[in-house]
């Protein structure tokens, strides 16, 4: 069973999304309403992929991303960042800074399921 | 004194006696005293005898001398003192002028005493020598009667002074009553004689003031007879017209000797006052009239002793006042007939009108008669236009009359005004109506008989003439000045403004027959503007024979040319028509700023000679014209300009609106996406759950949730909108372009039996873009064009090479994507890059494909156009700049 850390400050988004991936597949699915609840929680839960939201209040998406990307025990989690933002600027940020992935809400499940399963396969790989 | 003569007489013999012994030596001086020779003897008692002879006479007169003062003092009272205190000069002398008494008074005047010239002539010591030698010969033999009492004369006095002395003479007789003595009594009157003749100069002058002043002056004494009269009076009032009597009292009193109280000299003698009166007089036929006007003259009492009466002549002023009243009447006639003039009534109706003002005058004897000649169409001849109150006998054999014929046609020929004197008949003026020297027509005034001419008349009813020339003239022209106005209404011009402008400096419409507009660069006429003789239009000569005289004078750079073409149409006659009437051709060619623009030509039946008039005529209409197309080339800029700036204005609006839109959506974006993240996976949660449910149930889950990626499709297209994607450019061949997007579209298409054709150039061009941004604009454009089109519909999409300065400066890619389908109504193409704007919301369009295309081209450099009308199918247009191969 795979875990998945969810960070959105969007509660019921995120409700939704794990609901969705634990009927979809076999994931454990925990969700986070801000980064730092987020960074903790990566350190504890040590999910298998992280999902995070860019835009959220006090610390963004970005932020997060660098202090989970900074910290050794999350430093190699797979992380997919959510946003409503779709200008390329942001594509841009996520994607040269850790070479993470990147979905643009409102993601289908079906979507994010098979996202989910690349990454994860192209981190077994 | 006998006893100073015997005395001097010794003194002289013993003298005598003192000489004889010393001078000549002979004997002793005592011897010689008492013995004295013959001679000596002699010589001594003459000498001795001689004064004695002195003595006794000078003893007799001082005897003489005392008996006369004593006679003067005593008897006549004329003693020193008695004359001295008369205070005026007084002399007494004797008959032969020797002076008996000078007073005080005369030696203070004369400078002589008294005792200096008594018992001297008066005439030898104050008179002029020859004054002097008369008054000597005339007192010798002077009578009592012959004494002049009183008399001037000329003193002379010491120093040479020359005194005028006023004496009064007083004789004093002797018993045989000869004159003894004369009293003279006298003043001196020297200054008084300077200050009367100066008086007598001011008194010159001031007669001669009285003489010409041009008012008669008289002084009536309180008897009513005149004293004085003054030279204008006199010739006013010969002596022998007018009794000594005052003229005015005697013509209102009708020559009563008595005070009559109603005459200005009659009421100043009865109240004191000043009164005046208006007299007439008849003199030879003629009336003069005057003004009277009596001034008191009062004495030391108060008491009137005289009235002067001035006379003033009025008869010139009268006349004067008559002839302004009678300039004030013409003129009120003048104006009367302006004033109708204005009125909206025909020619006819308003020379009757004028003739009844006209025969209204109240100075003018004229008959309730008159006729109004114009000029008919005939030449040289008078056809009757209107009159009023002849009867139909009166009026027959008057209808038509030619120049000179009789004395109205007189008046039509020789342009003068004539006056008919026929003993047996009415008398008439007739006036020629003139207009700038042209003759329109003759008024004809009906007189009493025995009517005498008069300048005045003859000269009122002339102005009045001119008056109704002027009127005739404009309502004559007022139909050719319509057709003027009809014309520059068809150019656009003010139509009032252009006739004011004709009347005001033509003055005279150019008599044209026919007269065309002509522009050069096309070959229609605008202007039709005086036809006099000829319905125009149908007649009009080939212009194109006459363009060659009109392009010659714009080569030659001159404004009007005149051409003989009798001898042209002469040669040509048969084949053009009515033209061959015409015999002269004027060309008048018309400028404007930007060069020439076309020319006037007129036509003329008769050989026409171009007059100063003319050319400034037809100068104002070129004018007129070149103005008008000045106009139209502005307003054709103006057009344009404005077209531009609407389609700017238009561009900047939606330029505006699409930034705030843009500014918009990103903000809006994050806000909308996930509350559709939340219903998305709200949707597909229930979706997973209710697998197993009904199939209703799983309907509307599905419906909902395309409805929720519907709506993140818009927000989608509207981000890209709002923040279009930075161009990522390489070199693209269109072709691959177009046929990589085909190839994403044609399984839909095939669905719907559309035909999708590919018009390429064999050759391969190449334009520098986004591959993606373009593909999504051709999928944009032809999804639109495979919509349009029904079953069985055609799609072409051509790609050409565009050369430069057809849609963009340099060379351009043009791909089109042409659709047979239904066309877009003229109000949707106008809106179609308007952002949401979208024909297909039944086929679920967002509204925002075309504007976001448009964009990316423009972005691109490029231009994207759509062509469309109703049942003509549509023509997307996409240029994009050529890069080199």
């Amino acid at each position: 069973m795979k875990k998945i850390l969810i960070i959105d400050d969007e509660e019921d988004l995120a409700f939704f999304v794990k609901a969705n991936l634990e009927l979809a597949g076999d994931y454990q699915v925990s969700t986070a309403t801000s980064g730092k609840e987020g960074i903790k929680l990566a350190a504890r839960f040590r999910p298998d992929i992280i999902l995070l939201d860019i835009m959220m209040p006090a610390m963004d998406g970005y932020e997060t991303l660098h202090k989970l990307k900074s910290e050794e025990k999350t430093l190699a989690i797979p992380v997919i960042m959510l946003t409503a933002k779709a200008d390329e600027d942001s594509k841009m940020k996520a994607a040269t800074l850790y070479n993470e992935d990147y979905l643009v809400k409102p993601v289908q499940i079906d979507v994010l399921n098979a996202k989910i399963q690349e990454v994860l396969t192209r981190r077994n790989s | 004194m006998i006893l100073l003569g015997f005395l001097l007489g010794i003194i002289y013999w013993f003298f005598s006696a003192l000489a004889d012994s010393f001078i000549l030596g002979r004997m002793g001086f005592i011897r010689n005293i008492f013995t004295p020779g013959p001679g000596e003897l002699i010589n001594r008692l003459s000498g001795a005898f001689l004064f004695m002879a002195m003595g006794w006479y000078f003893r007799r007169d001082l005897i003489k001398r005392k008996t006369t003062d004593k006679e003067l003092d005593s008897q006549y009272g004329l003693s020193p003192l008695m004359l001295n205190q008369l205070g005026s000069l007084a002399f007494v002398f004797d008959r032969t002028g020797k002076i008996l008494r000078f007073n005080s008074s005369c030696e203070k005047l004369t400078g002589y005493s008294f005792s200096q010239v008594r018992g001297k002539y008066f005439w030898k010591l104050f008179l002029e020598p020859s004054k002097a030698k008369v008054m000597r010969e005339r007192l010798a033999f002077i009578g009592q009667q012959d004494f002049i009492k009183e008399h001037e004369t000329v003193w002379l006095i010491k120093g040479g002074k020359r005194l005028l002395v006023k004496w009064s003479n007083k004789v004093i007789l002797d018993q045989g009553s000869n004159p003894k003595y004369i009293v003279s009594v006298g003043t001196d009157i020297s200054e008084y004689q300077v200050k009367q003749s100066l008086f007598k100069g001011f008194n010159r002058q001031y007669q001669g003031l009285v003489d010409s002043i041009g008012i008669g002056i008289s002084i009536v004494s309180g008897d009513l007879t005149v004293v004085y009269k003054n030279r204008q009076f006199k010739e006013w009032f010969p002596k022998e017209s007018a009794s000594e009597r005052s003229v005015c009292h005697d013509l209102v009193s009708n020559f009563s000797s008595k005070a009559c109280g109603l005459c200005p000299a009659c009421k100043t003698f009865l109240d004191g006052l000043s009164h005046e009166t208006m007299v007439e007089v008849n003199t030879l036929g003629s009336k003069a009239a005057y003004k009277v006007v009596s001034f008191p003259v009062i004495d030391e009492k108060g008491k009137v002793v005289n009235a002067i009466e001035t006379v003033q002549d009025f008869t010139k002023i009268n006349q004067q006042e008559e002839e302004i009243r009678h300039s004030y009447l013409a003129q009120a006639v003048i104006n009367s007939l302006l004033r109708f003039s204005l009125e909206n009534i025909s020619l006819e109706g308003f020379l009757k009108c004028a003739l009844s003002i006209i025969l209204s005058t109240p100075w003018l004897s004229a008959k309730s008669k008159a006729i109004v000649y114009l000029v008919g169409e005939e030449p040289e001849t008078l056809a009757l236009k209107t009159h009023i109150n002849l009867s139909e006998e009166e009026s027959r054999g008057l209808e038509k009359i030619s120049f000179g014929e009789n004395l109205c046609g007189e008046a039509a020929r020789s342009a003068r005004p004539q006056f008919s004197q026929n003993e047996k008949a009415y008398r008439h003026y007739y006036l020629p109506i003139l207009y700038s020297g042209v003759v329109l027509g003759v008024m004809d005034i009906y007189l009493d008989q025995g009517h005498i001419y008069h300048k005045q008349e003859e000269e009122y009813l002339a102005a009045v003439a001119n008056t109704l020339a002027g009127v005739i003239w404009r309502k004559s022209n007022e139909d050719r000045f319509q057709k003027i106005n009809s014309c520059f209404v068809n150019l656009g011009v003010d139509p009032l403004t252009n006739i004011q402008s004709f009347v005001s400096l033509s003055g005279e419409i150019l008599e044209a027959s026919a007269m065309f507009y002509q522009r050069l660069d096309l070959k229609t006429n605008v202007l039709e503007l005086v036809s006099q003789y000829l319905k125009p239009a149908s007649q009009v000569p080939e212009l194109r024979i006459y363009e060659d005289f009109c392009k010659q004078a714009i080569k030659d750079n001159s404004e009007v040319v005149v051409r003989d073409i009798s001898g042209i149409l002469e040669e040509a006659k048969g084949s053009l028509g009515p033209v061959d009437k015409f015999k002269t051709f004027i060309g008048q060619t018309v400028k404007a700023a930007s060069g020439h623009k076309g020319f006037l030509t007129g036509f003329y039946k008769h050989n026409f000679r171009l007059k100063n008039d003319d050319r400034e005529f037809l100068g104002i209409i070129a004018s007129a014209i070149s103005v008008e197309e000045e106009r139209i080339n502005t307003k054709r800029s103006l057009d344009i300009a404005y077209q531009e700036l609407k389609k700017a204005q238009q561009e900047l609006v939606q330029t505006e609106k699409l930034s705030a839109l843009g500014r918009f959506s990103s903000g809006m974006a994050h806000e909308v996406k996930n509350p559709l993240g939340i219903v998305l996976g709200g949707i597909e949660f229930l979706e997973k759950k209710l697998e197993k449910s009904d199939k209703d149930i799983k309907l509307a889950i599905k419906k909902i949730k395309e409805s929720t990626l519907r709506a993140d499709g818009v927000v989608r297209n509207l981000l890209k909108f709002a923040m279009p994607s930075e161009i990522k450019t390489e070199k693209v061949n269109p072709k691959t372009l177009i046929n990589d997007t085909l190839s994403l579209i044609r399984y839909r298409v095939s669905l719907v039996n559309i035909k999708i054709v590919t018009e390429f150039l064999k050759e391969d061009i190449y334009i520098s873009g986004d591959k993606n941004q373009l593909q999504q604009v051709l999928f944009n454009l032809i999804t639109n064009a495979v919509e349009a089109v029904p079953q069985g519909g055609l799609v072409r999409t051509i790609i050409r090479q565009s050369p430069a300065g057809e849609f963009l400066a340099e060379a351009a890619c043009l791909i089109e994507i042409i659709d047979n389908g239904p066309g877009i109504a003229k109000e949707d193409l106008a809106k179609l890059f308007e952002p949401f704007f979208t024909t297909k919301r039944d086929k679920k369009g967002t509204g925002l494909g075309l504007s976001i295309s448009k964009i990316i081209i423009e972005n691109h450099k490029g231009m994207l156009t759509v062509d469309s009308s109703p049942e003509q199918g549509t023509v997307a247009r996409i240029i994009l700049p050529l890069i080199e191969s």
